[in-house]
């Protein structure tokens, strides 16, 4: 007999049952009853354990041996593991060999009842079940829950077997409820000594799985019955320390072990029936009830949670690899929390139990293990004394059938959440877009306000009126619904709202609000924003012209008396200190010069025919209108800008009740006037006259009703409205845009017929001077 | 196209790297560690570094003619290194952050695994498969 090298996990387990198999203590095993069950309980052919027996010498001896028992034992862990029995091969195998609870027993059951469907998943299903790492702790819980008590002798000798070893052993040693021998071996056993090595000691799986199939199948044979009542017993015993080597009292149920490390078969285990399903991932009722009772062992509440530290000190008893308990860990910490929850705990220990039978462990978790994100079942997992009848597997499915969607959605979710941290970075961005909106429309009340009255009857009234409002200070009357209107209606209110505002915040504050109002009012908005940069645009390229006749200051858009008062106020602003009254709010702006002159040129431009005269006069008051307006021009997307110069044009149109010709006329002079001072602000004042009278004509194009309605929701800003501001800015500036358009080809062509002017006159003056000298 | 994903650590050394296609995975490795000195050098500019993501995300650290390497520090002074082919369309800085992102919480999950203890290199498959999905969509 070579030497046989044994770890200590293996002496203890093969002391133990050498132990239990010896009755006699004679420290000979007789092939007697429990050698010859627990080599059946090895779930090994006959054959095998035949074959086993010769090699150990015990058939030589006639009788176990320690020796040979030790020797058979490791043979059986070598067949087990799927090497050939060979006593070569003894060293190799380290691992405890397995036995089942009556092997004889559950070969019948696999032959009477075809109860199995397959013998493989199930088998080691069954053994999931019951968590082999301490099968001690199994065989406990088992025979706690044993109605039964084990009577008969293998029974009492398991047990003692289980005291013994769940006595001895430590947490992680496997105790092998070895089946009661048969017999013991006559000899002595030869002495040898095992010597410690490391060992893992492979978990009494097949014994459990015996437990499991037993406890779950039917108990047809009575004497499964008593041998799980011993399983059971076993695993109750672990927690007795006193190795007792005699009889073991049947009725000694060890109180559940309060172990630390968590037993890992449940006595449930024994009670179990063989329902599995054919899913191997399914767990059973059985399974969860052990499941629930080795959570509570770590967590008394079940719906708390259990520590990462925690559960790997329990999965590790286990023995599996720790890549594997962390593949296993990231399968079932569902999520990702660090900790596990009851269901999380049942996954990752079914996982633990399929893995140690062999099964190989998903990439992903088996949707009947996905725990429940809604806890349907925490009712029904109550203790173990209640929760084990009730404990159906239809919960599990029906629960199953919900956690897939559960999980599909976390799986959504987890997905989406990608989607949820780009969606941060858009955000971001998207406060930039309103920053950008507020950059956009800088303060400007008196543009939004001129520009509608520039070119609309209606508008321009109410810009008129809302002008002097803002200039006054006064509360913006009712949102005229003319577009500049509202924006100076807006811009007036808002300085009254907004106190603590210099001039400038004063306009920025109201340019914001315009703009604001702009998004703010649905559909006035639009045209209200129109309106608005039009009016800039208008007022950016006119250095005021004259304003566009103001038609009807009694706008019938706005209907409120202020309006009407607006308009009083506006035509007695204009017609006094027009320029003052009108861009009250715009205090930087040079704008009251533009408009004063603009003014003044009003009565002038009021007939569009005499252009050089009246562009005489206007040049010089035009001049300063042309440096703002061309700083205006310079902000092309600046609606107050434009607004500005709408609105003075507007005021001006609306003094003169001319309408687009006028301040188109008004534009050919200014252009003309603007000749003389530079080319460079020609160009300028063009184009703000073009976007001027551009603006304008859209306003009137736009209509007073949104104007109207501008300056009405004016009044009802939102932040959230701030996107509508910049679409409806990105509106007006493409209108303004087409608008300046038009207006550069009309001034073009009033450049040309100017010019031909300028040569028609140019030439006769040259005759006239050559004439003199002719003459002399 | 080509690209690399690599975890190290705050004493630098390497816990996780990873590269499609799987060829040249030396010269990574080399690419890798000299971006290590880039890193160190933004982490020293920074100073007082806040928890802010913004600092956390280093941005390109260097480019070469065949590559771009990018770089992300965690709070832990653990750092991402994510090297892509230049011969890909350039990516915006947003699906740069987000790949980080994504790295970073796989990171995070990798270490609530109490059977991972920090400093071991990564083995996790579940980690392996959001690397791998992040570099396919990448590529």
């Amino acid at each position: 007999m070579e030497g046989l090298t044994l770890n200590e996990a293996e002496q203890k387990c093969y002391a133990e049952l050498f132990a239990f198999c010896d009755v006699e203590s004679t420290k000979k095993l007789a092939a007697g009853s429990k050698v010859a069950e627990l080599f059946r309980a090895a779930q090994l052919s006959n054959d095998m354990l035949m074959q086993i027996t010769d090699l150990c010498g015990a058939k030589r001896l006639g009788y176990f041996g320690r020796s040979q028992f030790y020797i058979a034992l490791k043979l059986i862990a070598v067949s087990q593991a799927g090497l050939p029995v060979r006593l070569e091969s003894i060293g190799t195998v380290h691992e405890l060999p397995r036995f089942t609870i009556a092997p004889g027993e559950a070969e019948s059951w696999h032959t009477a009842q075809g109860h199995y469907e397959h013998e493989g998943p199930q088998g080691p299903y069954g053994s999931a079940a019951v968590l082999p790492p301490p099968p001690g702790r199994v065989y406990n819980k088992k025979l706690h829950n044993a109605q039964e008590l084990p009577s008969t002798g293998p029974a009492t000798t398991q047990r003692i077997l289980e005291k013994q070893m769940s006595s001895k052993s430590p947490p992680q040693e496997q105790t092998s409820p070895a089946v009661s021998p048969q017999h013991t071996p006559p000899g002595s056993p030869t002495g040898w000594h095992p010597a410690t090595e490391r060992g893992q000691p492979v978990s009494w799986k097949p014994f459990t799985e015996r437990s499991m199939g037993s406890g779950e199948g039917n108990w047809p044979v009575g004497s499964a019955t008593p041998q799980q009542d011993s399983w059971v017993s076993f695993t109750n015993t672990r927690g007795v320390a006193a190795v007792d080597d005699g009889p073991a009292p049947p009725a000694h149920h060890v109180t559940v072990q309060s172990d630390q490390t968590p037993a890992r078969v449940a006595t449930k285990d024994a009670q179990q029936r063989m329902s599995y399903s054919d899913d191997p991932w399914r767990i059973t009722e059985e399974q969860r009830d052990y499941y629930i009772n080795q959570f509570k062992t770590i967590q008394h509440d079940l719906a708390g949670l259990i520590p990462g530290s925690a559960a790997k000190e329990f999965f590790t008893k286990s023995k599996l690899p720790i890549m594997e308990l962390s593949h296993i860990w990231e399968l079932s910490d569902f999520d990702q929390d660090g900790a596990l929850t009851l269901d999380e705990f049942c996954a990752a220990f079914h996982l633990v139990v399929a893995r140690k039978n062999g099964y190989d462990l998903p990439e992903r978790l088996p949707e009947t293990l996905i725990p429940k994100l809604i806890d349907i079942d925490d009712d029904k997992d109550v203790s173990e004394k209640h929760s084990d009848a009730t404990f159906a597997s239809s919960p599990v499915e029906t629960v199953a059938n919900k956690s897939p969607s559960i999980s599909q959605t976390w799986v959504d979710l987890q997905q989406n959440s990608e989607q949820w941290e780009t969606f941060s970075d858009r955000s971001s961005s998207c406060q930039t877009l309103t920053r950008f909106d507020t950059n956009i429309t800088p303060a400007d009340p008196e543009t939004a306000i001129v520009h509608p009255v520039a070119i609309r009857m209606t508008p321009s009234k109410i810009h008129l009126r809302d002008m002097d409002l803002a200039a006054s200070g006064q509360d913006a009357s009712p949102p005229a619904k003319l577009p500049c209107a509202p924006s100076a209606a807006d811009e007036a209110t808002a300085p009254a709202k907004f106190a603590a505002k210099n001039n400038d915040g004063f306009h920025s504050s109201e340019s914001a609000h315009s703009s604001d109002v702009d998004p703010s009012s649905n559909d006035s908005s639009r045209p209200r924003s129109f309106s608005g940069t039009s009016g800039e645009d208008s007022k950016r390229m006119a250095p005021p012209p004259p304003p566009p006749p103001r038609p009807h200051q009694t706008h019938s858009r706005s209907s409120s008396l202020d309006l009407n008062k607006a308009f009083a106020a506006a035509q007695q602003g204009q017609t006094l200190s027009g320029a003052s009254a009108p861009p009250p709010a715009v205090p930087p702006r040079p704008h009251p010069h533009v408009l004063q002159s603009s003014k003044s040129v009003d009565g002038a431009d009021l007939t569009p025919g005499p252009v050089n005269p009246l562009l005489s006069s206007q040049p010089p008051p035009e001049q300063p209108n042309f440096a703002d307006f061309t700083h205006f021009a310079a902000l092309q997307f600046v609606p107050e800008a434009e607004r500005e110069a709408a609105a003075k044009e507007a005021r001006v149109a609306a003094q003169n009740d001319k309408h687009i010709m006028k301040v188109e006329g008004q534009v050919d002079e200014r252009n003309t006037s603007s000749k003389k001072p530079s080319r460079h602000r020609m160009k300028s004042e063009e184009e703000s006259r073009a976007e001027a009278p551009a603006p304008e004509e859209h306003f009137k194009k736009t209509g007073g009703i949104a104007a109207l309605g501008n300056t009405q929701p004016a009044l009802q800003r939102s932040a959230g409205k701030e996107k509508k501001a910049i679409q409806a800015s990105i509106r007006k500036n493409k209108e303004t845009n087409t608008v300046l358009a038009r207006l550069n080809t009309e001034l073009n062509q009033q450049l040309k017929v100017n010019f031909s002017f300028l040569f028609t006159f140019s030439s006769p003056l040259a005759m006239f001077s050559s004439l003199p000298l002719s003459a002399f | 196209m080509a690209v690399c994903v690599a975890v190290i650590t705050k004493e630098n050394y390497p816990l996780y790297i990873s590269n499609i296609p799987a060829a040249n995975e030396l010269k990574f490795h080399y690419t890798v560690h000299t971006s290590l000195d880039v890193v160190e050098e933004k982490l020293s500019a920074v100073g007082k570094t806040a928890s802010d993501l913004r600092e956390l995300y280093l941005g390109l650290l260097y480019p070469t003619e065949d590559y771009k390497v990018y770089g992300y520090v965690a709070n832990t002074k653990v750092k991402f290194v994510i090297v892509i082919d230049s011969s890909n369309t350039s990516f915006r800085d947003n699906e740069i952050r987000s790949m980080f992102r994504k790295l970073h919480t796989a990171y995070t999950d990798v270490m609530c695994n109490p059977f991972y203890t920090p400093g071991d290199p990564i083995r996790s498959k579940t980690f392996d498969n959001v690397i791998s999905s992040m570099m396919m969509q990448v590529c």
